[in-house]
C-alpha cells in the first residue's frame, strides 16, 4: 500500500531538514489552515506549501494508496456538506436529487473542508517521504520525548507499510479463492476471513522485530545512545523563520484584521 | 503462582510488547482504509469504525497482558494519523486521557480478581472497557469535526450513529477477544 522508503534516498534541501524542524512544519500546516473558512485563504495556504512538496521531489507512485484515500477523503468532505441543509436565508439551489437539495453554500463549505482536511494530510506526507523514522525518533528524543513513546512512534511508521502488505497478500489470497469484497455482507465476510492470517503474520513479523531491538540493548536503554549530532543549519533557520512568519501573519490575518472569514460558513 | 503472575503482570514493557502494541495500532489503520468502512456514508462509517477499534484495542490487551497496553497502542494509532494523514494536535490530548481512564478502571477491576492478571481474559470486562474506550473516541471525534473542523452533523444521526457504535464495539470486542485468545495460543 505504502512503501515511504523509496523516497529517503534522495538528497533534496527538503531531506536535509532538520526532523525536529519538519515536526514544527507539520504542526503549523495542521494548525494555521483551521484558522480560516474562507477557501481564496486555504488556496493561499496550500500554495504555500506546494513548493516545499515539489521541492522534496517525492515520488507519489510508492505513496499512491494514500493520495487516494486523502483524495476520497476531501471529495467526501465535499459531498456531505453539499447536501447539508444550512440554516442561510439566500442560499442557491443548484440542483436536487430526490428529496436533497446541493446548495451554493454547502458546495462551498465542501470546498473549505476538503482543503482543511487535505493541506495537513498532504503537508506531512512531506515528513514521512523524507524523513527516516529512526532519524526522526532520535529528533524526539533529543527533544527530551521519553524513549518507549519515541520508540513507539518509530515503529508506528516502520510497522504501518509491514501490515499493509501482509494485507495486501491476504487480499491477493482471497481474490484468488474468489472471496468478495463488494458490498457490507461480502465485506465482512471477508474482513472474518482475512482477520485472523492478517493478526498471526503481522504478530510475527512483530515479535521477529522486537527481539532484534531487545538484542541490541533497548530493555538496558542502549538504543538512546547514539552518533548523530542534531544542529540547525542555515536552511533549518530559514525554514523555522518561514514557520513562525506563517503562524503570526495567520493569527494578524484572522484575530487581528477578522479576515479569511466566510460569513455563510460561520452563519451555517 | 498468583502473586508470581500478578508481578509479571506488573513488569516493564520491552521491545517486542512495544512493537506489539504499534503492529495493533498500524492495524487498526489498515483495516479502516482497506475495508473503507464497508462503503457506509458518514457519520456510520464511525459507527464501523467502533467495531474495527474495539476490536484492535481489545485484541491489542489479550496479546499484550501487561497494564498501559491500550495507552501505548493509542499513542501508535494517533502517531500513525498524525504522521500520514496530518491529524490536529489536539488528538494529543484524547491519546494520553482516554487510555489513561481506561487503564486505570482496568487497574481497578483487576484488584477484583484473585490474579489481577486475569483481568486480561475476562471478556465481559474487556466488552466493558472497550465501550468506555470507544465512548470517549467516538465523542471525542464528534467535538473534532463539529468544532475544529466545522463538519455539520445533525444531533440525531449522531446518537444515531452511536447506537450502531455501541452493537459493533461489542462485536468488535468478542471477536477481538477470541482471536486475541486465538493468537496467544498460535504466536507463543
Amino acid at each position: 500500500m505504502s512503501d515511504f522508503a523509496v523516497n529517503y534516498e534522495k538528497n533534496t534541501w527538503v531531506h536535509r531538514l532538520d526532523p525536529r524542524v519538519k515536526l514544527l512544519f507539520i504542526v503549523v500546516f495542521c494548525t494555521v489552515p483551521l484558522f480560516f473558512t474562507r477557501f481564496s485563504y486555504l488556496v493561499v495556504c496550500a500554495a504555500l506549501a506546494a513548493p516545499i512538496w515539489i521541492s522534496a521531489k517525492i515520488d507519489p507512485r510508492p505513496i499512491k494508496g494514500l493520495l487516494v484515500a486523502i483524495l476520497v477523503f476531501s471529495v467526501v468532505a465535499i459531498i456531505f456538506p453539499t447536501f447539508y441543509n444550512y440554516d442561510y436565508p439566500n442560499k442557491i439551489i443548484l440542483f436536487r436529487i430526490g428529496p436533497l437539495a446541493a446548495t451554493n453554500v454547502g458546495f462551498i463549505s465542501g470546498l473549505m473542508l476538503a482543503f482543511r482536511a487535505a493541506i495537513p494530510a498532504v503537508v506531512a506526507l512531506i515528513l514521512i517521504c523524507t524523513t527516516d523514522p529512526a532519524a526522526l525518533a532520535k529528533a524526539m528524543m533529543k527533544m527530551k520525548m521519553p524513549m518507549s513513546v519515541s520508540f513507539m512512534m518509530m515503529g508506528a511508521l516502520r510497522m504501518f507499510p509491514l501490515v499493509s502488505e501482509v494485507m495486501g497478500n491476504v487480499r491477493t489470497a482471497q481474490l484468488i479463492r474468489g472471496v468478495k469484497s463488494g458490498g457490507t455482507k461480502n465485506a465482512w465476510h471477508a474482513f472474518k476471513l482475512a482477520v485472523t492470517p492478517l493478526m498471526i503474520n503481522s504478530l510475527r513479523k512483530s515479535r521477529t522485530t522486537g527481539l532484534a531491538v531487545e538484542s541490541k540493548g533497548f530493555g538496558m536503554h542502549a538504543w538512546k545512545e547514539y552518533y548523530q549530532e542534531y544542529k540547525l543549519h542555515t536552511m533549518d533557520y530559514v525554514m523555522l523563520i518561514f514557520c513562525i512568519a506563517f503562524v503570526v501573519a495567520g493569527i494578524v490575518l484572522r484575530y487581528g484584521f477578522g479576515l479569511g472569514v466566510n460569513p455563510m460558513v460561520l452563519q451555517a | 503462582m498468583g502473586e508470581v503472575q500478578a508481578k509479571k503482570a506488573n513488569r516493564k514493557f520491552n521491545a517486542v510488547d512495544l512493537i506489539t502494541c504499534v503492529v495493533f495500532a498500524a492495524l487498526v489503520r489498515v483495516l479502516f482504509l482497506v475495508f473503507k468502512m464497508f462503503g457506509v456514508v458518514f457519520p456510520f462509517n464511525h459507527s464501523v469504525m467502533q467495531m474495527f477499534s474495539a476490536f484492535c484495542f481489545v485484541a491489542c490487551v489479550a496479546v499484550v497482558k501487561k497494564p498501559w497496553a491500550g495507552f501505548y497502542y493509542t499513542i501508535g494509532w494517533v502517531a500513525i494519523d498524525f504522521f500520514l494523514q496530518g491529524e490536529h494536535y489536539l488528538y494529543w490530548v484524547y491519546a494520553i486521557i482516554a487510555p489513561t481512564i481506561v487503564e486505570l478502571l482496568m487497574k481497578a477491576r483487576g484488584k477484583h480478581f484473585e490474579n489481577p492478571n486475569d483481568v486480561y481474559h475476562s471478556t465481559k470486562d474487556m466488552i466493558l472497557f472497550a465501550w468506555i474506550y470507544n465512548t470517549l473516541y467516538y465523542w471525542f471525534t464528534f467535538w473534532m469535526i463539529l468544532k475544529i473542523f466545522l463538519i455539520p452533523c445533525p444531533t440525531v444521526l449522531m446518537i444515531a450513529a452511536y447506537a450502531i457504535g455501541i452493537v459493533m464495539t461489542i462485536l468488535g470486542a468478542w471477536l477481538g477477544m477470541k482471536v486475541g485468545k486465538k493468537a496467544n495460543k498460535l504466536t507463543n
